[in-house]
């Protein structure tokens, strides 16, 4: 195996392009799972200064590299990122998992990823010599260059989340988050996303149209619930079927919404 | 790809294949404590070091990831031999068990005292998440910080005991110290770098016939240096299981067998100079199969027409036991007291009920580890095994030597809970090594693990009936085993299910009836409860729902039905081992006791409802439990004690010590006895060469049997020491006596023992002053407890939750107060974790569809009832001073029973099979709709 630390982003992207089995090395908690590395190249980012949590003068934005536990123990970043972020896997793993890896491994099973879609979180990359930003969603379905960095933009952003595991030690089961903006007492902007349900993360689309211009207190479960089941089509697994992600999908909604609702009390 | 980095401070510089796993690169460089519980998954957290001071699991990174950097090991943390203060508080709070995951575990302590002082439970179960541990259920972990803190022990953990000084006090567990540095203690701690590197072959088909074999190709490999398979390995018929000769176990299994009965039965072994070169050449083997048709339920084994599974001769069993293989029975027997029917027409109100329990992987984290070699003729063993003793016997059977030609050294085991009772292993290293006299290392991985050695399906029929009064008239277990492949235990194990539950009662009708069944599932075999925790949980489901059919409180019809002290236990007569058991009168029985200690904290517990919408509802259940103290009538254990030239002492026992603290037990006990510290006695244990026979770690005897022969060499010693002393004096022995710390004489002159040891082994003396101890017992004390939960059941999603979980035992005298306490955390959590969500899943073609942790998730800190508390009953048995009844297994027999009676508190529905995954509470909540 070869193995290059590339000392700029041009060199990283000259070094992937050239090898069809080469590998971008973060924290490895993907790439090193069960067995070493099956690659022919693998392209260590740590010289590319990549980490950090920087804030900006709105919002804040953090560098690729940045592992999940220290967004985790950060005051910098909204609330509930760094309290999804707690919650991945163990101390462990978040110690080495950065949130790059996480986005480019597109890890259907993340904390993190509803809650950045949900803070409608934008990823910087570098890709054909040149840095540019578009949205996590985009990113996700385009999967290029090497992500440099996430920034959100609006951390003030409303954004809930729910999480259900098996046991303490598994992997989560299902993971659903809600975010949106409020002006003129009306949602706008509302992202809701799930992780678990599917073998991609799972970004809704109609359960939006549904919340954007609603008030709050106008918002019924039972409605936001038949939508977001319309759209959603679980995978079970041997510890919890698709009927029960159903379920726990439904009641992540409930609580989310209750927890809006006594907040708006 | 050159790398230099810091390890505990010293500079290392290596030149490394990149993508090398820096789990190996550490051990390559001797450190022990990055111990590999997963197939690299980043689940168990064993392997974890501190890089530049923050925990990760070793298996997770590669090489460039530490270069320049500070990795730190549990190796690092002591300096010139003296413990650091968090290793300290590990061994004081008797959180150390089997001491595998136990470096992890330090440093994982470390990691958050380094950057909180006192941190709360909340942080501490955050840093110890990601490793886990199957002996000590975690509770005790936080007990580590209060020592930190400056606490005692003392001053959250009881001693029992009040006229001893060391039974029933705090004293360390004997070995921990080698545990939390890390010292050399498992079989993977002394492989030798020319130690060959066995991998096994194992079957694609769960049954099939190996038509050709061709080695060839592999054998043509540079590294290969032998291979096995059917043709050359021995042709001898052996049972596996580790249990007492004659064994009630069928005679069904050879090394490698031209025919193959599950996905993973072994085809053939390569042993190479590498584990990459004897996989690779395992690739080579060229295999032809026919494949047959292949049986994985009951039902279809039992067929008229059914594919025989193992179409043998069972006149070479050395118990007949009821075995039919034309029809995949591997073994069945029945009995009973008085007349069940009777009993049923008797009863006001009788409950049938159906139950099942699934196949389940025991997970000790260290996986199950051999290495062999041949010295001087002999061949030898070291072994991660719970039955040394029977392994040798095994073995000499297998290979046709005599016993004295084979030495089995159990080392440190890192759990085992049945999983490594047995000659799991050993059969196929001792034959290679036997063969090609070449040293060789084994170790399964964890998917092996799981397929090869589990707890068998059990499939109960329970009839009950009982008067207005609630006095049970009858009661009636009918069970059927599904054992998988080969059938060691396959009698024993639903047999104890029934030794182990009707004689709780007084009930004068009792039935049972056992049949166990091959089919080309997963091998089943021995595991912690054996039988026991499934039986239990379906006799008291079923008398669970008797008593709401009598209108009655479940805790009201226990109390009245349960045995005491006196009762003569007659139903054990029939439930023999294969043979006839013994009837006994109970010399002690703490078992009402422990159930109304635990009613008064259970009935101040009140239910609530919660949830956004009122969905999660609150239920409390209890049950009880016993166990046994090992086997009277067929197990024995056997001490020899010697006093050494400073007077103090070498205990040498055959039993193994699974990291329970049996070694610490003998010593205890042997300490009490002579007066001495228990410094003063250290233990050598479990080596067929120098130490005497006992049964081994099995059937919950450790403390009891290892621990009553230990007590018979200390009264001898104690014998000899006092005639001893009398000659030296020149008095009486009736005017000796020993006094405490080491002194024996009259009251006008005393020798120390150190003065006795000198003048004894002197020329003029009598002789080193040797004794023994052997243990044989025709009655076994009986442990028993109650246990009581409150769970929270969320009817929208099945999700089920324990808040509160309060195990009250009788376990006669806690010799070792924080040990048994940290047993009874460590089954409890073990066996919720068997109660949610812990079984294996099969695909249509018998392949086990979650053979690894990220499938099969078992209990971390973060799943510990939020209340969770042990208590003892201190309860005299007559038998010996020292009557410490068994208790890790015992612990393991009620949480499923006591959870799905509280979940049928909470919501009304009955839960009749494990494990209760959210969709079978779904479901039966939807049929309580309907």
């Amino acid at each position: 195996m070869d193995y290059f630390v590339p000392k700029s982003l041009s060199e990283a992207e000259k070094l992937k392009k050239q090898s069809a089995r080469a590998f971008y090395l973060a924290g490895g908690t993907i790439l090193n799972w069960k067995g070493s590395p099956r690659a022919e190249r693998l392209i260590d980012l740590k010289a590319l200064k990549l980490e950090g949590i920087k804030k900006l003068k709105k919002g804040v934005e953090i560098g690729a590299m940045t592992t999940i536990q220290e967004i985790a123990e950060s005051g910098d970043v909204p609330a509930s990122l760094a309290g999804a972020s707690a919650l991945f896997t163990s101390r462990n793993v978040r110690n080495m998992a950065t949130v790059g890896g996480n986005i480019a491994g597109k890890f259907f099973i993340s904390n993190i990823l509803p809650i950045l879609v949900c803070y409608k979180a934008k990823v910087k990359y570098f890709s054909n010599g040149k840095k540019k930003t578009v949205s996590l969603d985009k990113w996700l379905s385009e999967n290029e260059g090497i992500i440099v960095s996430v920034i959100i933009e609006n951390p003030d952003r409303i954004v809930k989340f729910r999480e259900e595991k098996v046991a303490a030690s598994d992997f989560l089961s299902v993971f659903t988050s809600v975010g949106y903006l409020i002006a003129g007492g009306r949602i706008r902007d509302a992202e809701i996303s799930l992780s678990g349900i599917h073998r991609r993360l799972f970004i809704s689309k109609e359960a939006v149209k549904f919340l954007n211009g609603k008030k709050q207190r106008e918002i019924f479960v039972s409605a936001l619930n038949e939508i977001v089941q319309k759209e959603i089509k679980p995978i079970g697994d041997v510890k919890v079927s698709k009927e029960v992600k159903r379920r726990i999908v439904e009641e992540h909604i409930i609580n989310i919404l209750s927890e809006i609702k006594g907040e708006t009390r | 790809m050159k790398i230099k980095f810091f390890l505990n401070k010293r500079k290392v510089e290596l030149d490394v294949e990149p993508d090398k796993k820096v789990l190996y690169i550490l051990k390559d460089l001797s450190v022990n404590s990055v111990r590999k519980g997963c197939d690299e998954e980043g689940k168990c957290g064993n392997c974890a070091i501190l890089l530049d001071g923050k925990l990760v699991n070793s298996c997770m990174l590669i090489a460039p990831q530490i270069d320049g950097k500070n990795v730190t090991t549990v190796e690092g943390l002591s300096e010139n031999g003296q413990l650091d203060g968090i290793q300290k508080a590990f061994i004081e709070a008797g959180v150390v068990q089997c001491g595998y995951c136990t470096p992890a575990q330090i440093l994982a302590a470390k990691s958050l005292i380094d950057k909180v002082k006192k941190p709360t439970k909340e942080q501490i179960a955050d840093a110890f998440e990601g490793v886990l541990c199957r002996c000590t259920g975690y509770k005790q972990i936080y007990n580590v910080f209060e020592i930190l803190k400056g606490k005692s022990a003392k001053s959250f953990e009881k001693e029992y005991k009040k006229d001893y000084r060391v039974v029933g006090k705090l004293t360390p567990k004997i070995d921990a110290e080698q545990f939390v540095k890390a010292d050399d203690a498992f079989v993977e701690d002394y492989v030798p770098k020319d130690a060959l590197h066995l991998y096994i072959l194992r079957s694609p088909h769960a049954h099939a016939e190996v038509v050709s074999i061709d080695t060839s190709e592999a054998e043509k490999m540079e590294g290969v240096e032998y291979i096995l398979t059917h043709k050359n390995s021995p042709k001898v018929f052996y049972t596996q299981a580790g249990q007492s000769y004659p064994e009630p176990s069928p005679y069904d299994q050879q090394v490698i067998s031209k025919k193959v009965r599950h996905i993973g039965d072994r085809v053939a072994a390569v042993a190479a100079t590498s584990l990459e070169i004897a996989k690779a050449a395992a690739k080579k083997i060229k295999v032809k199969y026919k494949v047959l048709k292949p049986v994985f339920t009951i039902e279809d084994a039992s067929r008229e027409g059914a594919p025989i599974i193992h179409n043998r001769d069972t006149s070479i069993d050395p118990l007949q036991v009821g075995a039919d293989p034309k029809r995949n029975i591997v073994c069945r027997n029945s009995g009973g007291i008085g007349d069940v029917g009777k009993g049923l027409k008797e009863a006001d109100a009788t409950v049938d009920g159906f139950y099942s329990t699934p196949f389940i992987q025991h997970t000790p984290l260290e996986p199950h580890t051999a290495y062999g070699y041949m010295k001087n003729g002999r061949l030898v063993i070291h072994t991660s095994v719970q039955t040394p003793f029977h392994v040798r016997r095994i073995l000499a059977h297998i290979l046709n030597l005599p016993e004295n030609k084979i030495r089995i050294i159990k080392e440190k085991v890192g759990g085992g809970f049945g999983a490594k009772q047995d000659c799991g292993i050993e059969d196929i290293v001792g034959t290679i090594v036997y063969q090609s006299g070449k040293p060789v290392y084994y170790r399964m991985t964890r998917k092996e693990e799981f397929t090869v050695r589990t707890r068998p399906a059990m499939f109960m029929k329970i009839k009950a009936g009982a008067k207005k009064n609630g006095k049970i008239t009858a009661l009636s277990v009918e069970t059927k085993a599904d054992v998988g492949a080969y059938g060691p235990h396959a009698l024993t194990v639903p047999m104890n299910g029934c030794s182990k539950t009707l004689p709780l009662f007084t009930c004068e009708n009792m039935s049972y009836k056992v049949t166990s069944y091959y089919t080309n599932n997963v091998v089943s075999g021995a595991y912690q409860g054996y039988g026991v925790p499934q039986t239990n949980f379906a006799v008291q489901m079923t008398l669970g729902k008797l008593a709401k059919k009598l209108g009655m409180k479940y805790e009201d019809l226990i109390l009245k039905n349960i045995v005491k002290k006196g009762y003569r236990l007659e139903i054990l007569k029939q439930l023999g081992e294969g043979r006839e058991g013994l009837a006994q009168k109970l010399s002690s029985c703490g078992l009402e006791e422990c159930i109304k200690k635990g009613l008064k904290i259970y009935r101040t517990w009140r239910n609530k409802t919660s949830g956004a919408n009122g969905e999660v509802v609150q239920g409390k259940g209890m049950a009880i439990m016993m166990q046994g103290s090992g086997i009277p009538g067929l197990d024995s254990a056997n001490a020899v004690m010697k006093m050494i030239s400073d007077g103090t002492f070498m205990l040498y026992i055959g039993g193994a010590d699974l990291g329970t603290g049996e070694d610490t037990v003998a010593a205890k006990i042997a300490a009490e006895e002579l007066g001495v510290s228990q410094d003063n006695i250290a233990v050598t244990s479990a080596d067929t060469d120098t130490t005497p026979f006992d049964k081994g770690s099995y059937a919950s005897s450790g403390t009891f049997f290892t621990g009553s022969a230990a007590y018979k060499a200390a009264k001898s010693m104690k014998e000899r020491i006092i005639k001893a002393t009398a000659k030296i004096l020149g008095v009486k022995p009736s005017r000796v006596k020993i006094f405490p710390g080491g002194k024996v004489g009259t009251a006008s002159r005393k020798l120390s023992f150190k003065e006795l040891a000198m003048i004894t082994q002197s020329g003029s003396g009598c002789g080193q002053l040797i004794t023994s101890g052997a243990f044989t017992t025709q009655v076994s004390p009986i442990p028993y407890a109650a246990h009581f939960c409150q769970v929270s059941v969320n009817r929208r999603t099945g999700m089920v939750k324990v808040d509160k979980y309060y195990a009250v035992t009788d376990c006669g005298i806690p010799i070792n107060p924080a040990l048994a306490r940290g047993q009874v955390y460590g089954a409890v959590l073990k066996t919720i974790g068997h109660t949610f969500y812990e079984a294996l899943e099969f695909g249509k073609t018998g392949k086990c569809l979650n053979d690894n942790f990220t499938n099969y998730p078992i209990p971390g800190i973060k799943d510990v009832p939020e209340f969770f508390e042990v208590d003892f009953v201190e309860v005299k048995d007559p038998i010996t001073p020292y009557v410490g009844k068994s208790i890790g297994e015992l612990s393991c027999d009620g949480a499923s029973a006591c959870i799905g009676l509280a979940i049928n508190d909470a919501t009304g529905i009955w839960l009749d099979s494990w494990p209760f995954r959210p969709d079978r509470v779904l479901k039966e909540l939807e049929k309580q709709k309907s």
